[in-house]
């Protein structure tokens, strides 16, 4: 069950994982996600989709954390403890017109998905994309193939074009773009959100809330949209961006960070060697 | 020298750097190469000044003063050089944080332990706040880098106890040179260009390159490509208290790094740390025992102070002398120690006592003149080896160790005969002299007549060799490890009496020279044998585990009527015990240890103690043994008053030992030793002591990374052996000798003669032994 059938190192704590989920995928949409845990002691982690055919779904699993860091430790032949999915609301698609996605990072993946689902609905598609580092950037071509026009940003630090804000703004004053995506990390979005709203263009937002069951019974996923408490399991992942209490947001992710520091401390010292060992056996067996 | 820099004139010695010097006039130029004690190098740029009459603009770090030099360190155009420097070293390195927009305030924002898993900033950066890039930034006053970035992805090298993020690293050189200087230089520049990093020879992993992960690479590097993994994101210590080293006779000092109550992290303090004083620490905050245990039904549950405290009282009270045996050791202070005495004194009618001894003894007196080592002294007290080793002794090792290397006159013997080549060179050196001032010591004749029978021509050491030493070691200091046999001890210090030397027994524990003042080591053996006869029916054993080292103590205690133990954790021999005591470890309790030539060593406490210290249980316990249970109003002062008063004098007798013992103290006289000649069999194996494992183990077997460390016993064996027994590197083999059998990987090593083995163990000695494959 939940077999590892590929595993690419994109970056230095970038990992794609592609795993054998035929009943998961069935119905999988762009915008939604999966719950994966890689044994009896790593927490749920949620993980959008990035890419999936008739047997098997492809997530990017960025380690920054325990949990994580076992995820991104498994190679082929290793077998998930379990993954749960498809959930969380589908990304609505339809023909809008134009549509810029921005993604940051690990947004890469679930940007590429929607892009692909937005394209051949009709629409215009400009993909932006922003990474800290040259060598974060990744599936360049893939996204090429489902957009009409691609932007690479790459922080440089000083310069103008160091994320992925101000070609964003160029495009509002230039292009008229009906629908604004940003998937990556929250500050990012935050500030997609904040670029897009003097114009007023749609924003949708993906948000990564602390989330256990996922599928709307515990509450730990609560996001204050509009003044109105919501689920992200549920309700979201996709949301207004103009409408996301951003505070809120963070002040909630922040909650257990001394224990996640603390976590990965203690799981650190004890099994640093994990990745040196797998590495020399696969060289020994070869 | 007399020079001028910036206005200010300036007085330095000869051979002062430039740099120095302007650090005496108080004026701070910038360097990142550069470091206190190890070699200049002038690698970074950032140090360029001028200097009046020389063209460009010399590196300050290499450039030694001269009489009458003038020197400018401020200029706009040096100002400029310097942050155009930095500003090539940064287009290199991870510096977005720098020169945010949002600098310093994106912790509100940051939603995640880190946003991302490479360092990308300094925010993301576990060296944050302690870099020494950072402040190079703000004191040269660069605000933004206009050149292009160059990102890499270069991957992190994992190893024990720190991480190596090539991403990070400015190419400074700092941990080569310390390196170098330490342990013959495990690390050095790889690969030219852009290419160019750290690395070791083959990028072979660090401990199989011969790194003793002493982490003086971690101290000396200036950015966070070195970082230990220990608490690498807590950033900033409240407090940093000073303490001494809990492990060896080296007494290092040290700094503990302090928050949260918990041990961050340790620094040298002026010290060259090893391994344990710099990493292992962390024993401190591993399963510790917090309440006593007491055997309920055969099994231990957990009791409250007073109700186990008022068993052992009442217990202990039907046994008198020799069936009491308390047993002590090295590790506790001297407080601890003569509360110890005390209580088996006055309490128990008995004696408490140790295997520790050390002589006294002052390093830095004995490195001024000539010097003998015998015993694998890197790995029982690295800190003393590495300032003997620049002394270049005479060295008497079968090994090929660092010291060994660095000797002025290596005698290499086969395994077991160190004491045939004690007494060689005390026979040439009696025949170059006159015997009369040594015919009045005790016990001359007999040495001198065992010295004529002894057959000495085929030791592996030639007779040349033997005579040039007996020379150069008139009126040596003799440094024998804590590790090597009484007769080995003996021989020593018959060859010490015959060269008029001073014999250095090196001490195995921090406190072993407090416990040796205290006469601790006297009845040893006798209470050792009382023990295993069944003769001794009650014990009471306070930091030492003799479970763990030896099975048939592990039997003796078994068979006690009463086992009292007292330890920082259940260790073997506390599974054994009737009654178990939690204790504060070092970092948790004020105290001193008594240092080799005499000082007080001060413990601070540093975090809040765990439990209770030694020297409190001991004394609660004598109060109720003195004193009976129960509420005492008068009684219980009046024993305490005279336990305290014990103490008092005892430790006042301890401090003014301030003078070093004579020969006459250490070796009375000259002692019959059993010397026979090791068998010349093929294949012998030297059972050396670890660095990685200390004592009894039960300590450093609570490290993670040096049970890792330890987790293939290495049996190192010469290349020509090898390739005969057709054995290849990390093969698993077993070694039979008699009716023992040591298991351990192969490592192909040249620090062994053909013929000769090595393998880490906890008694020291030589042994025949038949190599066995696992078929």
């Amino acid at each position: 069950m939940y077999e590892v059938l590929e595993r690419e190192a994109l970056a230095p704590g970038l990992t794609l994982l592609r795993i054998r989920a035929p009943e998961i995928v069935r119905k999988m949409q762009p915008g939604q996600f999966v719950i994966a845990r890689a044994d009896e002691f790593g927490e749920r982690v949620a993980l959008s989709a990035a890419d999936w055919d008739l047997e098997s779904i492809s997530v990017i699993i960025q380690d920054i954390g325990v949990s994580t860091r076992k995820l991104s430790l498994l190679d082929k032949g290793d077998t998930l403890l379990n993954l749960v999915g498809p959930l969380g609301k589908p990304s609505r698609i339809e023909n809008f017109g134009t549509v810029a996605i921005v993604c940051g990072c690990f947004g890469i993946g679930p940007g590429y998905a929607l892009a692909r689902a937005l394209k051949k609905a009709g629409n215009k598609v400009i993909i932006i994309i922003e990474a800290r580092n040259s060598g974060w950037l990744f599936w360049q071509d893939r996204l090429f193939d489902v957009s009409d026009r691609l932007i690479v940003t790459c922080n440089q630090a000083g310069e103008d074009d160091s994320s992925a804000t101000s070609p964003l703004r160029r495009l509002l004053e230039t292009e008229k773009i009906d629908r604004v995506y940003a998937i990556g990390c929250t500050f990012m979005m935050m500030e997609i959100s904040n670029a897009t709203a003097p114009a007023g263009v749609p924003t949708r937002v993906s948000l990564m809330p602390l989330m256990v069951d996922g599928t709307g019974m515990c509450g730990a996923c609560r996001c204050l949209v509009e003044g109105k408490t919501v689920l992200g399991c549920v309700d979201g992942p996709e949301f207004d961006g103009h409408k996301v209490d951003w505070g809120r947001l963070v002040e909630r992710m922040r909650s257990y960070l001394d224990e996640e520091t603390g976590a990965m401390d203690i799981w650190d010292r004890e099994n640093w060697h994990l990745a040196a060992e797998r590495k020399a056996e696969l060289g020994k067996a070869q | 020298m007399h020079l001028r820099i910036n206005d200010i004139e300036v007085d330095a010695p000869p051979g002062t750097t430039i740099k120095d010097a302007a650090k005496l006039a108080g004026i701070r130029i910038p360097g990142l190469c550069d470091y206190p004690g190890i070699d200049h190098y002038g690698g970074c740029r950032l140090c360029l000044v001028e200097v009046e009459g020389m063209r460009g603009n010399p590196s300050s770090c290499t450039l030694p003063v001269s009489e009458g030099m003038k020197v400018k360190t401020d200029t706009p155009a040096l100002r400029e050089l310097r942050k155009n420097i930095l500003e090539m070293l940064l287009s290199e390195h991870p510096c977005g944080c720098l020169f945010c927009e949002r600098a310093g305030r994106c912790d509100e924002i940051r939603e995640g332990m880190r946003k991302v898993p490479q360092t990308m900033g300094c925010r993301y950066c576990p060296k944050d706040q302690r870099c020494e890039l950072q402040e190079t930034v703000r004191l040269v006053g660069l605000g933004k880098i206009d050149l292009c970035r160059l990102g890499s992805s270069k991957e992190m090298v994992r190893s024990p106890f720190f991480d190596r993020d090539p991403n990070l690293c400015i190419l400074c050189g700092r941990c080569v040179r310390t390196c170098a200087e330490r342990s013959g230089g495990v690390v050095s520049f790889h690969f030219r260009g852009f290419d160019a990093g750290i690395g070791t020879a083959f990028e072979k992993p660090l401990e199989d390159a011969g790194c003793r992960f002493c982490g003086a690479c971690v101290d000396v590097c200036p950015t966070g490509a070195l970082v230990e993994r220990a608490n690498k994101w807590s950033g900033l210590p409240e407090k940093i208290v000073e303490t001494t080293c809990p492990f060896c006779s080296c007494n290092c000092k040290i700094g503990l790094e302090i928050k949260n109550d918990k041990i961050l992290r340790t620094r040298p303090v002026g010290s060259k740390l090893c391994v344990r004083g710099r990493f292992a620490l962390e024993f401190v905050h591993q399963q510790r025992l917090t309440r006593p245990l007491i055997r309920k039904a055969g099994k231990l549950v957990e009791a409250d102070w007073k109700e186990a405290l008022a068993l052992v009282a009442e217990k202990l009270r039907s046994y008198r002398g020799q069936q009491f045996a308390m047993l002590v050791s090295g590790v506790l202070t001297n407080e601890a120690l003569v509360a110890a005495k005390t209580f088996a004194d006055q309490a128990m009618s008995s004696r408490a006592v140790a295997e520790d001894f050390s002589s006294g003894h002052k390093l830095d007196e004995m490195v001024k003149g000539p010097l003998l080592v015998i015993g694998d002294l890197s790995e029982t007290n690295p800190a003393t080896e590495l300032a003997v080793r620049s002394a270049r002794p005479v060295v008497i090792s079968p090994l090929k160790t660092l010291l060994a290397t660095n000797a002025s006159i290596w005698l290499r013997p086969r395994p077991g005969e160190e004491g045939l080549v004690l007494a060689a060179i005390a026979r040439a050196a009696l025949a170059n002299q006159s015997s009369e001032s040594l015919e009045r010591i005790d016990g001359y004749s007999s040495f001198s007549r065992a010295l004529d029978l002894l057959k000495l021509d085929d030791i592996g050491v030639s007779q040349d060799e033997i005579s040039k030493a007996a020379v150069a070691l008139r009126k040596a200091a003799i440094v024998v490890s804590p590790d090597c046999d009484q007769e080995i001890k003996r021989a020593a210090g018959n060859l010490a009496l015959a060269l008029g030397g001073s014999l250095c027994l090196v001490g195995r524990n921090c406190n072993s020279r407090g416990a040796a003042i205290l006469g601790l080591d006297r009845g040893y053996e006798e209470t050792m044998r009382s023990l295993q006869s069944g003769e001794t029916k009650a014990a009471y054993i306070i930091g030492c585990n003799p479970a763990r080292t030896n099975a048939r103590m592990a039997e003796a205690l078994s068979n006690l009527e009463f086992l009292v133990v007292q330890d920082l954790f259940l260790t073997e021999s506390a599974r054994n015990a009737d009654v178990v005591l939690p204790a504060a470890s070092f970092a948790e309790i004020d105290g001193t240890f008594t240092s080799s030539d005499g000082r007080m060593l001060r413990l601070k406490e540093a975090i809040t103690p765990r439990s209770r210290s030694d020297e409190q249980i001991l004394s609660d316990l004598y109060t109720m043994l003195k004193d009976g249970p129960g509420p005492q109003a008068d009684n219980s002062q009046s024993s305490l008053e005279m336990l305290r008063r014990a103490a008092k004098e005892n430790l006042e007798a301890l401090q003014t030992q301030t003078r070093i013992e004579d020969m006459e103290k250490t070796v009375p006289a000259f002692q019959p030793v059993n010397l026979k000649g090791a068998a010349k069999d093929p294949c012998r194996l030297v059972i050396g002591p670890c660095l990685f494992e200390f004592g009894s183990g039960t300590r450093t077997s609570r490290v993670h990374d040096l049970q890792y460390l330890n987790r293939n016993r290495k049996i190192e064996i010469n290349p020509d052996d090898a390739s005969d027994l057709d054995i290849t590197d990390t093969e698993a083999i077993s070694l039979e000798s008699g009716e023992r059998i040591l298991n351990g990987s192969v490592r192909i090593s040249r620090r062994v003669l053909p013929g000769v083995m090595h393998i880490c163990g906890r008694k020291s000695e030589a042994v025949t032994v038949e190599v066995k494959r696992d078929v």
